[in-house]
């Protein structure tokens, strides 16, 4: 039997897609971030160049090499002091479950690291666990409280998503409980789509008197991140540190989501190790590198792509969804639960419909119980920990006692794309291709 | 990877046979650092003018000596030698040391002003100590303390002007010779380069001269200058400074590069191998190994 052979451009998947909306008139709709396979340049097309002849490399257990991270200098007068750089990302108590929310705060404070609130306001709880918890001020409001503001760490104000910058975020009905109605002030069981730009400001030079009023609101102490979705990151960048942020957030697209278009996860924004280049261009070409700090957050999975984006001059990382994965996302328990959603574990990105297999995207009082906080909050600190001491090594490694000390030039590109991208040699050559 | 040597002389004589003395302690060190040899020495100070060495070319061919007098013409050069690929006249000693660096290397590419100061001479050269000897005669030279460093280049390129010591342009009378690695110098360089300051070559050492000059500028003296260096710099350095009235040494958090000194009522020695000491510094005396993270400063 001669070989079947489906086309290269209209896919299975593709086939499906078109079927779906014919039957249906409406577009895609799921949680989790880009599913495509990874054809642009992303941190695995960069290896690190340890210490050999030219440079002598540190022991792992004798000779310290500190993870302390200090965001928030430039203005702020109380800096938030972090024990290592990885920080978890903000996600809304709503797109969450109540047990994934508390379970992230406690494992964050168990490595003395930070969380973020999210759209949907601050839970008390959360506050009471976290050791430095950053409040998110999006163009929702959802849950906004000048009081919970005034006893966060830092305010996150944030521009845009990762996953869908220039469209607001989403919480279907499935997930708007009796709970998070209340907290969010709207009626329950009904599709929210928060505003795609702050009602707050018309663009950067309005955004200016917002940092201002966010410095006034918190007394001049906290610092004022702002967050945005990796667009135009140079000059995005160079607004952003122009409209007095202390620390600057850039979220690539393979940055996760809740609920979002497929084809804005797909289709949207520039990939994050593209980001963090074109951010720090704009910081040292502004002349604030090292004074603005820069967290870099968008699909990173573990230390060696944290310590790439830090190299890159990334000075934190958040991470989202790995944290998600640390609480049990697209593990192979209650598989039949996963059947249920017409997905299995590994393939799992129904976070939309509130269904969440095991307790982290629901607000189902049943299957959140199947997120147990204590046991949450252990794998969140392990995971936290894990990455911490992979950076560590990969900077020992490269003669480095202090992790923020990594270079671009600790590194070498492996594609002629991560080499343009990256202004860093090609493996193999001395040359900087695109140059 | 190099060799690295100090030496201070106490009391009051400025005039003592110290290229002679700098000269030997770097021969001992010669295998050490086969690419290239230089030294910075401290001579008697002469007041109301500055002395400055500059590269005319990497080749010696110095066919813009004349367009070099004539830019510094306006500073009042006075007094100009030539040797090898250096000029070296004196200017008034209220000179813009800036200004007059941009004037004097507008003449050509390779033109660097290597040194200036009321005391500080540097000379470097491409090849061994001995071959630095046989170009400058630098045992006639005097004075009371100096440096001297003989390099194997590790990342960086083989020419005079990527080898030691190190001024910090612009500053008058400081020079640094390192051993050893600076593992974050590509973030300080571009921290620094964002506020405009310019390197010269792409020798990582380079940023020690930078950042002490900086640090002094901004008021501090040399020894707490170089203590920052054991939390700002990374990597691994043993490292010696000198300014017109100071001298001292830094060791690395993790002790990853040899140094060693003696003191006694006549001198300070500090070298990478005792032996270098021992050859140049009869008499009877103790060297012992510097420690991580000691920072030791003298001063006339």
């Amino acid at each position: 039997m001669a070989t079947l052979q489906t086309s290269g451009i209209f896919q299975p998947g593709v086939i499906d897609a078109i079927q779906a909306k014919a039957e249906t008139g409406l577009y895609a709709m799921r949680g989790f971030g880009t599913l495509r396979e990874r054809r642009w340049a992303t941190f695995d097309d960069l290896t690190f160049l340890p210490c050999s002849l030219t440079r002598i490399p540190l022991e792992g257990y004798r000779e310290k090499c500190s993870t302390k991270t200090v965001l928030g200098t430039r203005f702020a007068r109380k800096p938030i002091e972090l024990e290592i750089p990885v920080m978890i990302t903000g996600m809304s108590w709503g797109a969450l479950s109540y047990n994934a929310k508390v379970a992230l705060a406690k494992g964050a404070a168990a490595v003395g690291s930070s969380n973020t609130t999210g759209d949907g306001g601050m839970l008390a709880a959360e506050r009471e666990h976290s050791r430095t918890l950053i409040y998110e001020v999006l163009p929702s409001r959802y849950g906004i409280n000048i009081h919970h503001m005034r006893m966060a760490d830092a305010i996150e104000l944030t521009v845009g998503q990762g996953a869908k910058p220039g469209t607001g975020g989403l919480l279907l009905g499935s997930k708007v409980s009796e709970r998070i109605a209340q907290q969010r002030d709207l009626p329950v069981g009904v599709d929210q789509r928060s505003p795609a730009r702050h009602p707050d400001f018309l663009g950067p030079d309005d955004m200016i008197l917002k940092v201002e009023e966010l410095r006034e609101a918190t007394d001049w102490q906290v610092p004022i991140f702002i967050k945005m979705g990796a667009s135009r990151v140079y000059d995005d960048v160079k607004l952003a540190a122009k409209a007095g942020a202390d620390v600057i957030v850039v979220d690539g697209m393979e940055g996760g989501t809740g609920a979002s278009p497929s084809i804005f996860q797909e289709h949207t924004g520039i990939p994050t190790l593209a980001a963090v280049c074109e951010a720090r261009a704009a910081l040292e070409d502004s002349g604030l590198y090292g004074e603005v700090q820069l967290i870099i957050a968008g699909g990173l999975r573990d230390g060696a792509d944290a310590a790439k984006a830090m190299a890159l001059g990334a000075d934190a990382c958040y991470i989202g969804t790995a944290a998600l994965i640390a609480l049990n996302c697209n593990k192979p328990i209650y598989i039949e639960d996963y059947a249920a959603l017409g997905t299995a574990p590994h393939a799992c990105h129904h976070c939309h419909t509130g269904r969440c297999p095991v307790g982290v995207t629901t607000q189902d009082p049943e299957l959140m119980q199947r997120l147990n906080i204590e046991e949450g909050a252990e794998r969140v600190r392990n995971l936290l920990y894990a990455m911490t001491l992979e950076i560590q090594m990969i900077a020992r490694s490269c003669g480095k006692s202090d992790v923020h000390h990594l270079e671009p030039e600790d590194m070498a590109a492996l594609s002629l794309e991560a080499s343009a991208i990256c202004g860093l040699p090609l493996a193999g050559t001395r040359k900087v291709f695109g140059r | 990877m190099c060799g690295i040597v100090g030496y201070f002389e106490r009391g009051q004589n400025t005039a003592g046979p110290l290229g002679k003395t700098v000269l030997k302690m770097l021969e001992a060190l010669a295998c050490r650092g086969p690419d290239s040899a230089g030294v910075a020495l401290f001579g008697p100070p002469k007041p109301g003018r500055f002395l400055a060495r500059v590269k005319a070319g990497e080749d010696g061919a110095a066919d813009c000596t004349a367009a070099i007098a004539a830019a510094a013409e306006d500073f009042g050069a006075s007094d100009l030698t030539q040797n090898g690929a250096f000029l070296r006249f004196a200017i008034r000693d209220n000179s813009d040391v800036p200004a007059f660096l941009s004037r004097v290397e507008a003449v050509g590419r390779e033109v660097e002003v290597v040194s200036v100061g009321r005391r500080l001479e540097i000379v470097k050269q491409v090849g061994s100590p001995g071959n630095l000897e046989h170009t400058f005669a630098i045992s006639n030279l005097r004075g009371s303390h100096g440096l001297g460093h003989t390099r194997l280049s590790t990342e960086s390129i083989v020419d005079i002007s990527h080898s030691q010591p190190f001024w910090s342009h612009g500053y008058p009378d400081l020079a640094i010779v390192h051993n050893g690695h600076i593992t974050n110098y590509h973030q300080l360089r571009r921290r620094y380069g964002q506020h405009g300051v310019r390197f010269y070559t792409e020798n990582d050492s380079e940023v020690i001269a930078i950042y002490l000059a900086r640090q002094l500028q901004s008021g501090l003296g040399l020894e707490a200058a170089m203590r920052g260096m054991l939390t700002d710099l990374d990597g691994s350095f043993s490292c010696l400074a000198a300014t017109a009235s100071e001298f001292g040494f830094v060791k690395d958090p993790f002790s990853l590069k040899p140094l060693v000194f003696t003191e006694t009522s006549e001198f300070v020695a500090v070298a990478t191998e005792e032996i270098a000491i021992r050859l140049a510094l009869p008499g009877i005396y103790d060297v012992r190994e510097a420690q991580a993270r000691e920072v030791r400063v003298w001063r006339r």
